[in-house]
């Protein structure tokens, strides 16, 4: 009577068949020149071939599709033939309806004791879910390549591009619109675009064509062109920044309205004075008559004094400015100081100032930029102006301190920009074209000085600095 | 860089005798004449080379423009044989490098004495009458099956042949170079090779040459290898009783024999 173990024995004898039959891989055994011997179940049911066709002559390329066959000839069996081994090599089979079935070959080549080929071991996996993977890995890989191709042309466009998902929530912020927006892409993508993107409101919005929007972007006005454009599962906003270009219209306009404003105010005084000298001379008295004359002269100066601005202006955006540096005493500057500043007010300017210092720069330019400060001080104040200085490492400061009422914190770098004005609408009565200070700032730089304005409670104080000799 | 370094040339064999060139086909590279050169090096000057793109040729000499045909080749074999100084030449060429042979010869008819064409075949598509085996879907198979296998160059190839202790001789060796190239020059070398039209240049040829046609050789069909020796002007035929393509590693023995024979 058999006992458990030979029971065991004849099972595992029968099921070792049976997985060689009807294992999931399909065997092949050939001779060293391709002619197979023994086949499998499964590679009989693959091929849908019939054993003994396969095994009175057939070759293993017999089974191969024909551009696998060459693959097989050329590379398969040459390797196999010096290595003794092929691992995984992705062929196709040819199934029995002419249909291929794409499969993974692997060979182990027997030898005899004399080391002669003797005998071929070849396993077939199926290998079609693995084949369809590998092709939707390349597509995808291709796909993948095309889209990173895209996001370098998107980080280098000078356009912010920004594409908000059908929720509102913004999936891509190209680096452009990360610098317009001045928000970093990490922290916006995935949030929704109305809570992270300042004038949210203004930008976004149905599809349509370049619009020019005004947005308050850190308390400042930005002007943004935006066009939206209607992506399928989302919107693309293609945005510019246009505040520059705004900018400069704006102060195009502004030139116009103050260049023409200041000359139309003294040339008003010209001609009123001109024409009543000449319609009523025999009634004005002598007094009367130099009151006339002397408007005449104070208007015409303000006139020249204005296109002179203009021009220097010009020029020195010309760069055909140049110091000319030399060598004098402080005092110099000031000894003339009085009697340009505008007439009836050179009494109130107080020059404090020994003499003997001695500095390094343009005589004249620096005394027509000192003409300037003490001009405006005269301008703002109606009590005394200091002329006074202090000494500095490699410089002496000059400062103008007048009691006006002085420059807003915000303002104070932002007084020597061109056309600029403290008081644009002009409601203080105050004129000027807004390029004093300018061409103030231009001047003292062509001589390596500095100019600037002091923090003060009270007042206004301007200094330059002037360089040692 | 010198043509040898280009072509990863090795020279053995008796110097000053008479060279033997062999050059390799599609698929590796000059180790394909590993069991059969060493048999003519007591008598000749043999001389073994990769094709460019192959083995451990410059890859960087790679030219898709030179090689987009097989005379690119032919003339790379010609420049070995000027740089090397080789005259009186006997070129044994296996698989599409038999066609290269045939152009160099050709081009040059007294550079070679003899040529020995195993496994030759002019046009691998078949053409009206003319059958060369394939069609054009299947090269494009072929260009899917180096495709699916590209990742195969290092990976499948590769710890096989470091697994080998056995056999340390071909470690190092077929590691760095065995059958692996870029897997694009391998398909433009597949393109190139299997839609070349030589046939003409068959009858150009006067020089004396042997076909070595094996057995069931799904790559160069026997027919073929009976239409070159009819096209060629001074051939001799030999049927081997080597099945498949590579008779030069399946036979090395009989590849000899007949090689001897010829010569």
């Amino acid at each position: 009577m058999p006992g458990p173990c030979d029971d065991l024995a004849g099972l595992l004898e029968e099921s070792t068949e049976d997985l060689y039959e009807h294992a999931p891989v399909a065997y092949a055994s050939t001779l060293p020149d391709g002619r197979i011997v023994k086949v499998n179940e499964t590679l009989l049911r693959w091929t849908g071939r019939e054993r003994p066709d396969l095994l009175e002559g057939a070759r293993l390329h017999d089974l191969l599709a024909p551009g696998a066959r060459i693959y097989y000839e050329s590379h398969y069996a040459p390797l196999l033939h010096m290595q003794g081994e092929v691992r995984e090599i992705a062929v196709e089979l040819v199934r029995g309806d002419g249909s291929r079935l794409p499969v993974l070959m692997s060979s182990t080549l027997v030898r005899d004791d004399d080391d002669r080929p003797r005998l071929v071991r070849t396993t077939f996996f199926d290998a079609s879910e693995r084949r369809r993977y590998e092709q939707e890995l390349l597509r995808a890989r291709a796909d993948a390549e095309s889209r990173a191709r895209a996001a370098l042309a998107l980080g280098h466009v000078d356009d912010g591009v920004v594409l908000v998902g059908l929720t509102g929530r913004i999936e891509v912020l190209n680096p452009a619109a990360e610098r317009i927006l001045g928000i970093a892409a990490e922290d916006a993508v995935g949030r929704p675009a109305a809570e992270t993107i300042e004038g949210w409101d203004l930008i976004g919005g149905r599809p349509h064509d370049a619009e020019t929007v005004p947005v308050l972007r850190a308390g400042a006005e930005q002007w943004l062109e935006v066009a939206a454009a209607d992506a399928g599962d989302g919107m693309v906003y293609t945005i510019r920044d246009v505040t520059g270009q705004r900018q400069l219209e704006r102060l195009r306009t502004d030139v116009v309205a103050i260049v023409s404003h200041e000359l139309r105010t003294p040339l008003t005084g010209v001609y009123g004075a001109a024409a009543t000298l000449l319609a009523r001379s025999a009634e004005l008295d002598e007094e009367q008559r130099r009151g006339m004359l002397e408007l005449l002269v104070e208007q015409a100066r303000r006139l020249s004094t204005i296109v002179d601005q203009i021009l220097l202006t010009s020029r020195l955006e010309r760069g055909t400015i140049s110091a000319e540096l030399g060598e004098f005493d402080l005092t110099d500057v000031f000894a003339d100081l009085g009697r340009t500043a505008a007439p009836g007010v050179a009494h109130r300017l107080i020059v404090d100032i020994e003499p003997g210092i001695r500095v390094r720069g343009d005589l004249d330019r620096l005394r027509q930029v000192l003409t300037n400060l003490v001009d405006n001080a005269l301008k703002y104040s109606e009590g005394p102006v200091r002329a006074t200085v202090e000494p500095r490492d490699l410089a002496v400061r000059i400062l103008i301190s007048d009691e006006g009422p002085g420059i807003p914190a915000g303002e104070q770098d932002r007084i020597f920009e061109k056309f600029y004005r403290l008081d644009p609408d002009q409601r203080a009565g105050v004129g000027g074209t807004g390029l004093g200070l300018y061409i103030a700032r231009e001047l003292v730089e062509r001589m390596d000085g500095r100019i600037g304005v002091l923090r003060r409670d009270r007042g206004a104080t301007f200094y330059v600095d002037v360089p040692l000799p | 860089m010198s043509v040898a370094a280009r072509n990863n040339v090795h020279l053995t064999g008796r110097s000053g005798a008479q060279p033997m060139l062999f050059a390799h086909g599609f698929g590796c590279d000059q180790n394909m004449w590993r069991h059969v050169a060493p048999a003519f090096e007591d008598e000749y000057r043999v001389v073994r080379f990769d094709h460019v793109g192959a083995g451990g040729s410059d890859l960087s000499a790679y030219d898709r423009g030179k090689y987009a045909s097989l005379q690119g080749y032919a003339d790379d074999i010609l420049e070995i044989c000027r740089e090397l100084e080789l005259h009186d030449v006997i070129f044994v060429g296996h698989s599409v490098s038999a066609m290269m042979g045939v152009l160099a010869a050709a081009a040059e008819p007294n550079r070679f004495a003899k040529l020995v064409l195993v496994g030759p075949s002019p046009r691998y598509i078949d053409d009206g009458d003319y059958s060369g085996g394939f069609t054009a879907e299947d090269i494009e198979g072929l260009l899917d099956s180096l495709d699916s296998n590209y990742l195969g160059w290092s990976t499948a190839f590769g710890p096989v042949i470091m697994g080998r202790p056995d056999r340390p001789e071909l470690g190092e060796e077929l590691t760095n170079s065995f059958c692996r190239t870029d897997p694009e020059i391998a398909k433009h070398f597949a393109h190139v090779t299997f839609t070349s039209d030589n046939r003409t240049d068959l009858g150009r040829v006067e020089t004396p040459a042997l076909v070595l046609q094996c057995t069931d050789d799904v790559i160069a069909p026997t027919h073929v290898g009976e239409y070159v020796h009819a096209q060629l002007r001074n051939s001799r035929l030999v049927y081997m009783r080597a099945s498949g393509h590579c008779p030069n590693l399946s036979a090395p023995e009989e590849t000899v024999t007949a090689i001897r024979a010829f010569l």
